[in-house]
């Protein structure tokens, strides 16, 4: 599903963020991105998400070559790709259902379509009952948890986070991982950059190390 | 024949679903965004009444003077046919020989028309084009002299021709001085195609304000909405979606500021109006006045008014976009 083979990348007026990552994630596969502060996980996830563009070597996302891909087709690649962020990126004058919506509304579904599938995202994610707030009446948590009904309501296929719980207390940060659980049972690939060691080994799933923009193990 | 027909529409609607949820949806979302924006403008009612305001002035000075330059245009239009030439006759001429004289140069086929006017047809005539009546009959004798007016056939209109005629004419020994009203004509109409052109520069100009003006305030809102651009772009929104609110916003300023335009040069004709209507008087002309606008000259304006909102934002959210990517 996601496939680097001898990927650099270099910011320029810096030295390489990545050198020579290769890296392979199987359709349903479930990983953990981790390395020190600077190591270069942020970038890797941006590689994916085509916020930055590889400097060499071949990245495959979902049978599509992301360094050849034109800049006019970045829209809709992402929009097979779920992203959650570690401040959440909502927007502050939307309700929750029209934060949900946003990816559907971009897409062109039709309105009975879109309250449908919002529903099920917010149902799924334990916040129906929070529908017409503003994201500021919510917890971190809570929040949280809206970015990530936003960023499966769509279906994609890969579910990327970059420091998903960052902000959020052990007990809530647990919450979270078994949220993305099961979504990763349901056959959605899943890869999550996170500094928090302890929740990751608890998680019992594949863990990927960068050190200096390599990749370790 | 019904029953085949539904369900061949019924096979057709199941076969392409997303066909029409697709159209629908696109409509749907223009008129939303049509709405949408004109909510958001109702929500800070007064920089929007500012920058409709700003426009509407922007946009009324060229129209307004459009409106008058169309209306001195058909002033002149009224005399564009009327090729006279005036003969003013010698003091020591009688009037009977005046008269003799009409009578001579109207059985000529270079003339249609000859009008005699004596010594005080002219001074009345004078004194209500001039305005000086007052002046005029304080003075003890009329220093006018007779006049004939000659109309020349239509097939001598040509100017080589009237310049002709006018040297003829000029021969008659009753005869002080010939002169062609054309010239004054002439220096009518290159008035009014000066006034043209200086109407299109101001025209020109303003329009480019009003480009400027709509594309500031839509930078600036794009700037207050930098973030929501930035997440609508990472969860796959393309450039043409992002851009649509903000193309109707240009849409909205340009209607808002063509109806102001429309409203400001029709308050501006009715003050013009009584002073223009006595100054019309004067010169008895039914012509020389201004109404309202047409419909169809506001029409007119809405529809640039509407485009230029619609470039300038165009322009505007292609600049911006650009610099709006995630990082
Ligand atoms: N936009 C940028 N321009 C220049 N250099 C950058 C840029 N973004 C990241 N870098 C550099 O690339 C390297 C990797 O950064 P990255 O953000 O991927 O690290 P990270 O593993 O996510 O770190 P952290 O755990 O602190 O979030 C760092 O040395 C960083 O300084
Ligand atoms: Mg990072």
């Amino acid at each position: 599903m996601i496939k680097f083979e001898n990927v650099y990348k270099r910011y320029p007026g810096s030295k390489e963020a990545l050198a020579n990552v290769n890296l392979h994630l199987d359709k349903g596969e479930m990983a953990f991105l981790t390395g020190h502060s600077g190591a270069g996980k942020s970038t890797l996830l941006k590689l994916i998400t085509l916020i930055e563009r590889t400097t060499a070597g071949k990245l495959t996302v979902g049978g599509n070559q992301l360094d050849k891909v034109k800049s006019y087709s970045i829209p809709y690649i992402r929009r097979n790709i779920g992203i959650i962020f570690q401040d959440y990126q909502l927007l502050l004058d939307r309700t929750v259902f029209d934060n949900v919506a946003l990816p559907l509304t971009i897409s062109g579904f039709s309105k009975h379509e879109i309250r449908k599938r919002v529903s099920a995202a917010l149902d799924k994610v334990g916040l129906l009952q929070f529908e017409k707030y503003l994201p500021v009446q919510l917890s971190g948590g809570e929040q949280q948890r809206v970015g990530i009904a936003r960023a499966v309501v769509n279906k994609p296929a890969i579910l990327l986070a970059d420091e998903p719980t960052g902000s959020l207390d052990p007990e809530l940060s647990k919450e979270i991982m078994s949220l993305f659980e099961q979504f990763n049972q349901v056959g959605v690939t899943v890869l999550i950059a996170s500094h928090d060691l302890a929740l990751i080994n608890e998680m019992n799933k594949r863990i990927i190390r960068l050190e200096h923009g390599k990749v370790i193990s | 024949m019904k029953t085949i027909i539904k369900t061949k529409k019924a096979q057709l609607r199941q076969s392409r679903p997303g066909f029409f949820t697709i159209i629908q949806s696109f409509l749907l979302s223009h008129w939303h965004y049509f709405t949408a924006t004109m909510s958001q403008l109702s929500k800070t009612p007064v920089s929007t009444f500012m920058t409709s305001a700003a426009l509407g002035i922007a946009l009324a000075l060229p129209a307004g003077l459009y409106e008058m330059m169309l209306s001195v245009q058909k002033v002149g239009n009224e005399f564009d046919n009327i090729h006279k030439i005036s003969l003013f006759l010698k003091p020591d001429v009688s009037q009977e020989q005046a008269q003799k004289l009409q009578i001579k140069l109207k059985s000529s086929a270079s003339i249609s028309a000859v009008e005699y006017k004596d010594q005080k047809q002219a001074l009345e005539e004078f004194k209500e084009f001039s305005g000086f009546g007052d002046a005029i009959n304080a003075l003890n004798d009329n220093p006018l002299p007779q006049v004939l007016i000659v109309e020349p056939s239509l097939m001598y209109l040509e100017p080589s021709n009237l310049e002709q005629l006018l040297v003829t004419l000029k021969q008659n020994p009753e005869v002080k001085t010939a002169q062609l009203d054309v010239q004054w004509l002439k220096k009518l109409f290159s008035l009014i195609s000066l006034a043209k052109t200086g109407v299109l520069v101001i025209s020109s100009l303003l329009g480019l304000a009003v480009l400027l003006i709509i594309g500031n305030t839509i930078r600036l809102d794009i700037e207050n909405r930098r973030q929501e651009i930035l997440v609508t772009k990472l969860i796959g929104g393309t450039n043409s979606f992002i851009r649509r609110p903000f193309l109707y916003l240009g849409i909205w300023y340009g209607l808002l500021g063509g109806i102001l335009a429309i409203v400001l040069v029709d308050i501006s004709f009715l003050i013009i109006k009584q002073p223009l209507s006595t100054l019309a008087e004067l010169y008895q002309s039914d012509l020389l006045t201004l109404n309202s606008t047409e419909i169809s000259h506001n029409i007119e304006l809405l529809t640039i008014s509407i485009l230029l909102g619609l470039l300038g934002a165009l322009i505007a959210v292609n600049q911006q976009l650009k610099k709006i990517e995630p990082t």
